[in-house]
C-alpha cells in the first residue's frame, strides 16, 4: 500500500474515534472501507448447541465441552465500561441440538464436529472428495463431519447476511475436533481447562487437565465474530492490542477468555446497553442507510473521515490495491 | 462493463467471519495439491445448493502454467461461500476470486462425479489450504488473504516459508522445489 493511501486510511480511523481499535466486519471483500458493517439487527441471536462430536479427555465429556461453549458467550453480554454494564447484546441459548446442517437453515449453531467427510467416503458416496455440494451438505448432516479440508482450519465461521445493509441472519460456527484416533489423527485436540494448568504435551491426545486448544478462547474468539468484529490489528492503520480477544494469532496453551478494552469497546459502540443496534458506529464502510440508528463515534470529526476516505477513493484508480498487514508471524 | 460488473458481485460478497487455522507451508501447500497453477479468474458464478442452505461459487481460471502437477488450460473451482440475489454467504478462511484477477491457486483434483441429481459442480476442483492456498499476484508479488484468518503460532519445517506475501519468483521456486 503506498504512503497517501495508507495516511488516509490512518486519519480515517483516528478521526472515527482515536481510543478505538476494534474493526467491523463488512461485506466488502478484505477491506473494513467498504460495504456495509455486519450486525444483527435484534442485537441478539438464538444459538443451539451439538458438541456431541467432542472426544478425548481435554473435557469432562461433551457436556463439559459444550457448557464451556455456553460460557464463552457471556462476556460479550456482560461487557462493562466505567463500571456500568455497557453490552445490549443478548445471545440466547436455545439448548443442546442434535442438529447437523450447516448453512442458512434459521439455526444458528455451535458445533463440534469429528471426523472427516472425506473419511466416510467408502460407505457414503456423498462424502467423496469432489462431491457436489447438494451432496456434501447431505454428508455433512448425515456424519456430522468436518468438510472444509484436511489441513490447516481449526474452527471457522458461516455467516449469511443482506448484502444491501449487512444485516446478519444465520450464523454457524465450527470446531474441528480431534477424531479419537492418535495414530492417524485428525482434527485438533479441544481443551476446557483453565488458565493456570499446564500446556499439554505435544502430542497432546488423552491428556488430562491442561491446555491444548482451549475450547473457551476459541469460542469466545468466534462469538466476536459472530457479533460482527473483525481481527484488530489485521488492516494497516489499525492498532494492535494482543490483550484482545480479537488479536489475531493463537497459540497452543493459550487461554483469553476475557475482553480487552477494545472488545468492549466494539460490542458496546455496535449493541448499547438500552439502545438500537447500529449499522454505523465504528464502521469504516459506505454510510449506513437512513433506518439505521446510532451514530458514528466520531462525531463532528466523522466529517474528516468521510473526506479522507473520498480522497482515498479518488486515488483508488492508480494506486495499488490497498493490501492488508497480514499478522501472524510466529 | 460486464465484467466491472461482475467484479463488484463478488466484491460485494459475503464478508464473513474469520477462522482459526494452523499456517501452512508453501512447501506444505505443494505437497497437498494436485496441482499448483498461475492464471487468470475468468468468471465467478454464484448460487445457492439446491437445498437453498448453502451458497458456492464456480470460478473459472485460465492457466497460463502449471508450477506443479498438471492441469487443463481452463479449471472450473469451486468454493464456498458468494452472493446470489439479496443475500451473501461467506465461509471464513476460504479463498476468494474476482473476475480479472491473476492468481497462484493451489488445487486438488476433483474425485469421480457422485452424488444425485443437482449435482452440476461435480467434477470441479478445490482450493488446498483454503484462504492460504490462493495468492494474488500484483506486480512481482504475490500475497494470500489472510487478514480474516487467525493463526495458531506453530513451527514450519526447518527451510519452508508460511503462505504469506513473497516475490513470486520465490513462490513459484519454492512450489517446484517442495518434495
Amino acid at each position: 500500500m503506498s504512503g497517501a493511501p495508507r495516511l488516509a486510511l490512518a486519519l480515517a480511523l483516528l478521526a472515527g474515534g482515536s481510543a478505538r481499535a476494534y474493526v467491523r466486519t463488512t461485506t466488502a471483500s478484505n477491506d473494513p472501507r467498504h460495504g456495509a458493517c455486519l450486525y444483527w439487527p435484534q442485537a441478539g441471536f438464538t444459538y443451539r448447541v451439538n458438541a456431541s462430536g467432542f472426544t478425548g479427555a481435554g473435557c469432562a465429556g461433551a457436556a463439559d465441552a459444550a457448557s464451556l461453549l455456553r460460557a464463552s458467550f457471556a462476556p460479550w453480554m456482560q461487557a462493562s465500561r466505567g463500571g456500568a454494564a455497557c453490552s445490549g447484546f443478548h445471545f440466547a441459548d436455545g439448548g443442546d441440538t442434535q442438529v447437523t446442517a450447516l448453512g442458512n437453515d434459521g439455526v444458528n449453531l455451535v458445533v463440534l464436529r469429528r471426523g472427516l467427510c472425506s473419511s466416510f467416503a467408502a460407505a457414503d458416496p456423498d462424502c467423496a472428495v469432489g462431491a457436489s455440494p447438494e451432496a456434501e451438505n447431505r454428508c455433512i448432516a448425515a456424519h456430522d463431519c468436518w468438510s472444509h479440508g484436511t489441513g490447516a482450519i481449526i474452527a471457522l465461521t458461516t455467516a449469511t447476511f443482506r448484502v444491501e445493509t449487512g444485516e446478519i441472519v444465520d450464523a454457524d460456527t465450527e470446531l474441528h475436533a480431534w477424531n479419537a484416533d492418535a495414530r492417524n489423527p485428525t482434527g485438533w485436540y479441544f481443551t476446557c481447562a483453565g488458565a493456570g494448568s499446564g500446556i499439554c504435551p505435544t502430542p497432546p491426545y488423552g491428556s488430562a487437565s491442561c491446555i491444548y486448544i482451549d475450547v473457551g478462547t476459541t469460542m469466545t474468539h468466534e462469538a466476536g465474530h459472530m457479533l460482527g468484529l473483525d481481527h484488530v490489528c489485521a488492516y494497516s492503520g489499525t492498532t494492535c492490542d494482543s490483550s484482545s480477544v480479537m488479536f489475531p494469532n493463537t497459540s497452543p496453551g493459550k487461554v483469553v477468555r476475557a475482553l480487552g478494552a477494545d472488545d468492549v469497546a466494539g460490542v458496546c459502540d455496535i449493541y448499547p446497553a438500552g439502545g438500537a443496534p447500529s449499522a454505523s458506529a465504528g464502521c469504516l464502510g459506505q454510510p449506513a442507510p437512513p433506518s439505521s440508528s446510532g451514530c458514528s463515534s466520531g462525531g463532528a470529526a466523522g466529517g474528516l473521515a468521510v473526506l479522507a476516505l473520498a480522497a482515498l477513493a479518488l486515488r483508488r484508480r492508480r494506486s495499488r490495491p490497498w493490501s492488508p498487514r497480514v499478522r501472524g508471524d510466529a | 462493463m460486464k465484467a466491472a460488473a461482475a467484479l463488484a458481485l463478488v466484491a460485494l460478497a459475503a464478508r464473513a467471519l474469520a477462522a482459526l487455522a494452523l499456517p501452512a507451508s508453501v512447501e506444505d501447500l505443494a505437497r497437498s495439491s494436485d496441482a499448483v497453477v498461475r492464471g487468470t479468474v475468468l468468471a465467478a458464478r454464484s448460487r445457492w445448493t439446491a437445498d437453498r442452505l448453502r451458497i458456492v461459487t464456480a470460478v473459472e481460471l485460465q492457466v497460463a502454467i502449471a508450477w506443479r502437477g498438471a492441469a487443463p488450460a481452463r479449471v472450473e473451482v469451486l468454493v464456498p461461500g458468494g452472493v446470489v440475489g439479496d443475500l451473501g454467504q461467506r465461509v471464513d478462511g476460504m479463498a476468494t476470486f474476482a473476475p480479472g484477477e491473476e492468481v497462484v491457486a493451489f488445487l486438488v483434483r476433483p474425485g469421480p462425479a457422485r452424488g444425485s441429481a443437482g449435482s452440476s459442480s461435480s467434477g470441479a476442483w478445490r482450493v488446498a489450504g483454503g484462504a492460504q492456498g490462493k495468492f494474488t499476484v500484483s506486480g512481482s508479488r504475490a500475497r494470500p488473504d489472510l487478514a480474516r484468518t487467525t493463526f495458531l503460532e506453530a513451527p514450519l519445517a526447518p527451510g519452508e516459508r508460511r503462505a504469506e506475501e513473497m516475490p513470486i519468483a520465490e513462490l513459484e521456486r519454492r512450489v517446484r522445489a517442495a518434495r
